[in-house]
This record gives structure tokens, sequence and C-alpha cells, in this order.
């Protein structure tokens, strides 16, 4: 069995990681531009960034026969200075016509101010002019649900978004299928305390069904790790799904997704 | 870092219950006294009394060895 990691931040993480997922199947990983841990004090900073991980990670990705894409954006976290974010948007084109570069995430909310909406906003037009597709991080925790209401009711009214060409992360209970009855793709985190257990995942698959639904481990540097991806196929096996069902949530989904880019390189299953 | 611990331990506990309520055969499990003793248990951190968990501890105990 192949695997995808959709959601992974390498840049954080050692070749001990690479070595770790490449032995237990994982065959392609995709890495969001997202917050450092550190606010950057200048938009060159992004620029470093986005050169990191759309041309160095991809070559010490295939030293473990793992293919390595990313996706490049102004995050949330980093939104609220409007000015900022749109030096940072500015070089963004240049960066979406390098072959691993899939779209522009992860967009989102953090706090859900009225600057960080301005800025998803208009990354989401900047996707839509460029023909890209959308991976959107949803707020942590007690504000997940506003901020996901408010990017959905965005999305939703726009007119010119096609929600098979966008994918909400770290789905919780509360709002899985808020995404999922307008048509959008759902992707569920896996991690430590703050997000979902491997349990809990599988419970949402038992309930909503496959149809537009991934996981993904978001490891990153807190605390977090990819093979809690791989402790999510052990416990859908260990609950009796079948090899064909669990190869649909965690290979042809994601690929099914992504290749929407045209420029992810696998085939489905 | 409580409250995050806290909030993890008690989804992953609602999970689990709804998780037992959705499976086949729910009814009678839903029935079995070891998950009726701990619905009850978990009346305990509703109290503003303290030793919340040497209560729900005592009151998980002396019903031999399947209980």
């Amino acid at each position: 069995m192949k695997i995808i990691e959709p959601h992974v931040h390498m840049i954080a993480r050692t070749v001990q990681d690479y070595e770790r997922m490449a032995r237990m199947h994982t065959v392609a990983i995709c890495e969001p531009a997202f917050w450092a841990g550190y606010d950057r004090t200048s938009p060159q900073a992004f620029h470093d960034y986005f050169t990191h991980i759309s041309e160095f990670e991809p070559t010490r990705a295939a030293q473990y026969l793992i293919q390595h894409y990313c996706w490049v954006c102004i995050n949330p976290k980093e939104a609220e200075d409007v000015g900022f974010s749109r030096e940072v948007i500015s070089f963004i084109p240049e960066f979406l016509k390098k072959p691993t570069v899939l779209g522009l995430g992860e967009i989102g909310l953090h706090l859900s101010t009225k600057n960080e909406m301005t800025i998803f906003a208009e990354q989401v037009e900047l996707a839509l002019k460029h023909d890209q597709l959308i991976w959107i991080h949803t707020p942590h925790l007690n504000d997940k649900l506003r901020g996901t209401k408010l990017m959905l009711d965005y999305l939703t009214g726009h007119g010119g978004v096609d929600p098979d060409r966008v994918m909400f992360d770290h789905m919780e209970e509360h709002t899985l299928p808020l995404v999922l009855e307008h048509g959008f793709w759902a992707a569920m985190t896996v991690y430590p305390v703050t997000k979902n257990s491997p349990q809990r995942v599988i419970d949402a698959i038992e309930t909503y069904g496959p149809d537009r639904l991934v996981v993904d481990a978001s490891g990153d540097w807190g605390p977090s790790d990819p093979a809690t991806l791989h402790d999510t196929i052990f416990e859908m096996r260990m609950r009796g799904h079948s090899d064909k069902a669990v190869e649909r949530i965690f290979y042809n989904n994601p690929c099914q997704f992504l290749r929407q880019s045209g420029k992810f390189r696998l085939e489905m299953m | 870092m409580f409250y995050l611990h806290m909030r993890s331990a008690l989804i992953e506990t609602a999970a689990t219950f709804d998780r037992i309520q959705a499976a086949e055969g729910a009814d009678a499990v839903w029935r079995d006294r070891r998950l009726e003793k701990l619905r009850e248990a978990a009346g305990f951190l509703q109290s503003d009394e303290p030793q919340r968990a040497r209560r729900i501890l005592e009151s998980l105990s002396g019903e031999g060895p399947d209980a």
C-alpha cells in the first residue's frame, strides 16, 4: 500500500522523518507554507522560505524516494499586517510557475480579524486568477468554529469558487459536516492533544463516508509526529476496513484532489 | 497547559461514548454495568467537592474482577 501525506512541514523535521515515512510506504508529501514559530522580520524572509520549500526540500525528499510538493502563501498567523502581507503576495506568482508548487496554501484565518479576512480574500482572488488549488488552514481550538463559518460564508457567497478545488484542513466533529455539505474537500489532522486522535478520525470516516475526505499528520516544529498518519491507518485496519477502503482515504483521495493542480505526478490506484 | 490536556481528555471520552453508541449491538453494550458506572462517575466532574479522582475510583471499586 502506498501513502500520500498531504500536510507536513518538513522544513522543521530531520531526515530521520523522511526515512521513517519512506519505510512506512509514504511516496509523496505536501508542504503548505505556514508560520515558523516566530514572526518573520521581512517579506524577503518569505521569499527565502518559498525557495526552500520549492527547491531544496524536493531534493532532500528524493533521497528517500519521496516526491515533495508545496503550497505558497502568506499564512494567517502573519497576515494581520496588510501592507506586509501584500508585499509577500506580490512575489507569489513567480513561485506558482514552479513544477512542484500545487497552489495557494495554507491560507485562512487565525484570530479571524478583519485584516486576516482581507488577506484571505485577496489570496483567494490570486488563486482564481492563476487557476490554482486552495488549501485552507482553519483556526485552532475554540476559534475554529467561528473562523470556519466565516470562510465558508465567504467562499459560498463568492460565486466564482469551485468547492471541488478547495481543501479545508484541521476539521473536527463540529466543522467537518459544514464543509462537506457545501461540497468542499475536508482534511482531518491527527495531532497529539490539540486536534484529532486516530480513533476520532476513523469515527468520522465511518460517520460521513469516504468522499472528499483526507487525513494528514501536519508534522511541524511543535509536538507532532508524521507517524500518527500511519497510526490512523492501523486503527482503520484494526476496525476491519478493507485494504481498498484504507487505500482510498490515504492515497486515492489526496491523489484525486492534488492531481487537479496539473503538477501532481502520481497516478490513482 | 492543564486546559488543553483536560479539553482533549474530555473530547476523547465523549468520542468514545459516541463510538460505542454508533456501533453494532450498541443497545446491549449501553446497558453494560461498567459503562453505566463510567457515566455515573462522570457526574463527579461537575461537583465542587475536592478529591474527584478518589471518589471516581471508589465509585468504580468493589464489584468483583469483571467490574
